[in-house]
């Protein structure tokens, strides 16, 4: 009998990859015929192998290896762009966003921790880990010492530091920064593996010729993000530039803060619980005000302009929610000190407490890794000439090379 | 036209009501057909011919409009305007005296704007009826007169009015045509903003001998021969933003478009940016034809984004070349959009006839009895399933008159 003829297999889709990037919030995919229209209104993407819709192709056909190490993930910043001219409604900005995403989750580990902050279901589990550790920072700080809740006594703050409210008093530094190194050390050692593995698997993706060299490729990108110089290629969701621009500063001015503040107490032996026009409360302060702004900004575009800022997904509000929990807490921390409210001010610590250790311990499995993953993307095409924007020269299909104006920043 | 003519030689007695004052619609204005690429005025001569010798009554009314239907299958009464030609028709020898005193120039619908033509003109070479037609608006009016006083026969009247009439019919054709879609619409083509970025209808008037440039294809702007052209499929079809529909006919008419520049220009280079090319049953040999051509190349990826050089009127189109795996940016001399077809009334409706359409505005089956469609008012077709669609309709109605 004649063997049915067997054709070449070049590529097998998987469906179960595909229902996974569909549930990350890529919902409109199968709209998808391939055009092209999102690669070329794309502002960002180089000329060879343009996104978005190579990740459009991939995803279809639930090629998650592709996607897992798809470095132009992250040379996406979200213009939307594509979202608006795509010709099917299949937003394809969505799927970029779903794809780090996916990426983020791949690489980092424990699995069900990255579970925990995936759907508003598991809010409770995503809660217990932080809880754990401020409740046993509480355990060893307050309770075990004192036999049970006891806040500082006014009058001998008052006497000794001309402090009514002191919340080192409260809870002193060594348990704070103890603990910290556990929620920190925990985060930045499975986000520096993650990276690790991220790192290699983009650049066995893209075997180019490297160019530049890690150092300096690093130094450019670490300029471009100080100075949003991505953000600036964007036209419909351009706003979501300058949000983050004061999001990035206010997270930066506290960083700064919180260094000085660790300087104080451990090398100058200075109190905190500063007066408002301390340099280090000027800097936090601003950092704050900063932090909040952007973050409202953000949050006001995605619920009012869900056509320029594309979907939002869970995933999305968690980390932005956390966030925000964290700044508002900080502030009103703040003010009730100054209002003199004893009571208020030391609960409110340690809520406040809590969402400085929700935000750090799932450094690695929220939006918060992108600090990681877009540095090293960006880094990594810039080593290979994966430049976004237009270049000056190009290929017409029969071959000969044509001069082409640069376009202009916007 | 055809459906008229048909239900006219089924022995039938016809209206014909035509709001342009020529008949032949869009196919009038078409350089060629496509597979075999031979003139439209074939096909047109001959139904001409078969209105004039048909042996049943069929009255032509052009400049007409229908203001009203009522009534019901059997027993229609129909409401026109006759808008005023201000031309006795037939009076008119077209002897051609009266356009070189005109001392207006304006547009000229009948080639999309890129040439002009006197107040007082010939809709165009081949028209049927062959009677000049005067634009009421543009003209000057009794303070000029030139064309009055110029003309042998008599026949203008600058005084004319629109004029009224009543029909009384058993069953109604609606063949109302269509329109190419409006391309300005679309943000990125730099249709309306750039003077070489044309449509399809537009570059059939231009290779057509009887067209703005007398068949010569070249550049709007500056009249330079147009020898690298991109051709842009689905400009605003097949996307939710503008068309959502295909209309089946824009990737022939590119690739026969195509074959235009190419016999004009043996150096010239044809570039068709496409998502599919569609070329269905016996085209697929058409489409063979001219792939082979290497003067014709044909990329996957849609165009985009389309800019003009700065300090010139060039062109770059650029598109994600799948095949390639790299966007291109093509310099060009122009860009021909291959515009869909929206049908006509698509958004109104003829007064008194509230005909059943889908979501696009093409007419659906089941219209009130006595009723019938025709053409691309049903779906975009092209010339061949139109005359098709036409005798249909004329069988349908004529078998409609049997029963009543």
């Amino acid at each position: 009998m004649e063997q049915a003829r067997s054709l070449p297999v070049l590529t097998v889709p998987d469906t179960g990859a595909k229902q996974q990037i569909l549930k990350l919030g890529a919902e409109h995919l199968n709209k998808c015929y391939q055009c092209g229209t999102c690669s070329v209104v794309c502002p960002l993407t180089p000329d060879t192998s343009a996104f978005p819709r190579k990740e459009m192709a991939w995803a279809q056909w639930g090629l998650s290896d592709k996607l897992a190490a798809d470095g132009d993930a992250w040379l996406c910043h979200q213009c939307n762009e594509c979202n608006s001219h795509c010709p099917r409604g299949a937003m394809p900005g969505d799927l970029m966003a779903a794809v780090r995403h996916f990426q983020i989750e791949h690489y980092s580990f424990p699995k069900w921790l990255s579970k925990a902050t995936s759907a508003p279901k598991m809010l409770p589990l995503a809660l217990v880990p932080p809880a754990i550790l401020t409740a046993l920072m509480l355990f060893f700080a307050v309770l075990l010492p004192n036999g049970g809740l006891v806040f500082p006594d006014r009058a001998a703050l008052e006497e000794e530091y001309g402090k009514g409210i002191l919340f080192e008093a409260f809870i002193p530094h060594i348990y704070i920064d103890g603990f910290s190194v556990i929620a920190v050390g925990f985060a930045v050692v499975v986000l520096a593996i993650a990276g690790r593995r991220f790192w290699q698997a983009i650049g066995n993706a893209q075997p180019a010729t490297v160019q530049r060299g890690f150092v300096f490729s690093l130094a450019s990108t670490l300029v471009d993000i100080a100075t949003h110089r991505f953000f600036r290629f964007c036209r419909a969701n351009k706003p979501r530039g300058h949000a983050h621009m004061g999001v990035f500063y206010g997270f930066l001015l506290l960083f700064v803060a919180t260094t000085l503040a660790f300087i104080y107490t451990q090398f100058l032996n200075k109190e905190l619980s500063l007066t408002i026009g301390d340099p280090v409360k000027v800097i936090g302060n601003t950092g704050g005000a900063l932090l909040l702004i952007g973050l409202t900004w953000l949050v006001w575009r995605r619920l009012a302009r869900p056509k320029q800022a594309g979907a939002s997904s869970y995933f999305d509000w968690y980390f932005v929610g956390i966030l925000y929990a964290a700044t508002i807490t900080g502030f009103a921390v703040q003010f009730v000190r100054f209002g003199d409210l004893l009571v208020t001010s030391y609960s409110l610590y340690l809520v406040h407490l809590l969402f400085y250790f929700m935000l750090f311990t799932y450094l690695p499995f929220t939006k918060f890794a992108h600090i990681v993953y877009r540095t090293l993307a960006l880094t990594r095409a810039r080593m290979t000439g994966r430049t976004p924007g237009k270049q000056g020269t190009s290929l017409t299909p029969d071959g000969e090379l044509v001069t082409v104006y640069t376009e202009t920043l916007r | 036209m055809t459906a008229a003519i048909e239900a006219q030689e089924t022995g039938h007695d016809v209206f014909l009501v035509e709001k342009e004052a020529y008949i032949g619609g869009r196919v009038a204005g078409f350089h060629r057909y496509f597979p075999k690429l031979c003139p439209p005025y074939c096909g047109l001569e001959i139904n001409f011919r078969r209105i004039r010798s048909g042996h049943r009554y069929l009255k032509l009314f052009t400049q007409a409009e229908v203001e009203n239907v009522s009534g019901r299958a059997g027993n229609f009464n129909v409401s026109i305007r006759l808008n005023p030609r201000y031309v006795h028709a037939d009076r008119c020898t077209a002897c051609g005296q009266c356009s070189p005193v005109c001392p207006v120039d304006m547009p000229s619908s009948f080639n999309y704007g890129m040439d002009t033509t006197k107040a007082i003109y010939l809709p165009h070479e081949m028209a049927f009826p062959m009677k000049y037609v005067l634009d009421g608006d543009a003209c000057l009016g009794d303070t000029c007169n030139k064309c009055v006083e110029v003309c042998p026969t008599e026949a203008i009247d600058l005084h004319m009015t629109s004029r009224k009439m009543d029909l009384t019919v058993g069953s109604i054709i609606v063949a109302t045509g269509w329109s190419p879609y409006d391309a300005s619409k679309i943000d990125f083509l730099g249709f309306g903003q750039y003077p070489n970025v044309i449509n399809n209808v537009m570059m059939e008037r231009l290779a057509s001998s009887n067209g703005p440039t007398k068949g010569d294809i070249v550049r709007p702007s500056d009249g330079k021969a147009a020898k690298r052209v991109a051709f842009v499929q689905c400009a605003g079809s097949r996307d939710v933003n503008h068309l959502p529909y295909c209309s089946a006919i824009c990737c022939l008419s590119s690739l026969k478009e195509a074959t235009y520049l190419r016999e004009q220009y043996p150096d010239s280079q044809a570039y068709i940016f496409y998502i599919d090319l569609r070329a269905t049953g016996s085209y697929t040999d058409f489409f063979r034809r001219i792939e082979k051509d290497e003067g014709v190349v044909l990329v996957k990826g849609k165009v985009a984004g389309i800019e003009q050089v700065p300090d010139s009127h060039d062109l770059i189109v650029e598109a994600d070349d799948m095949l390639g795996g790299r966007k291109v940016r093509v310099p060009v001399d122009m860009v021909v959009l291959a515009t869909g077809m929206v049908p006509n009334f698509a958004e109104k409706q003829i007064p008194g006839l509230d005909l059943k359409r889908d979501e696009y505005g093409f007419a659906l089956e089941g219209q009130p009895e006595g009723v019938y469609i025709s053409g691309v008012t049903r779906r975009p077709m092209d010339v061949v399933s139109s005359v098709r669609d036409g005798t249909g309709a004329a069988l349908k109605a004529a078998a409609g008159m049997g029963r009543s």
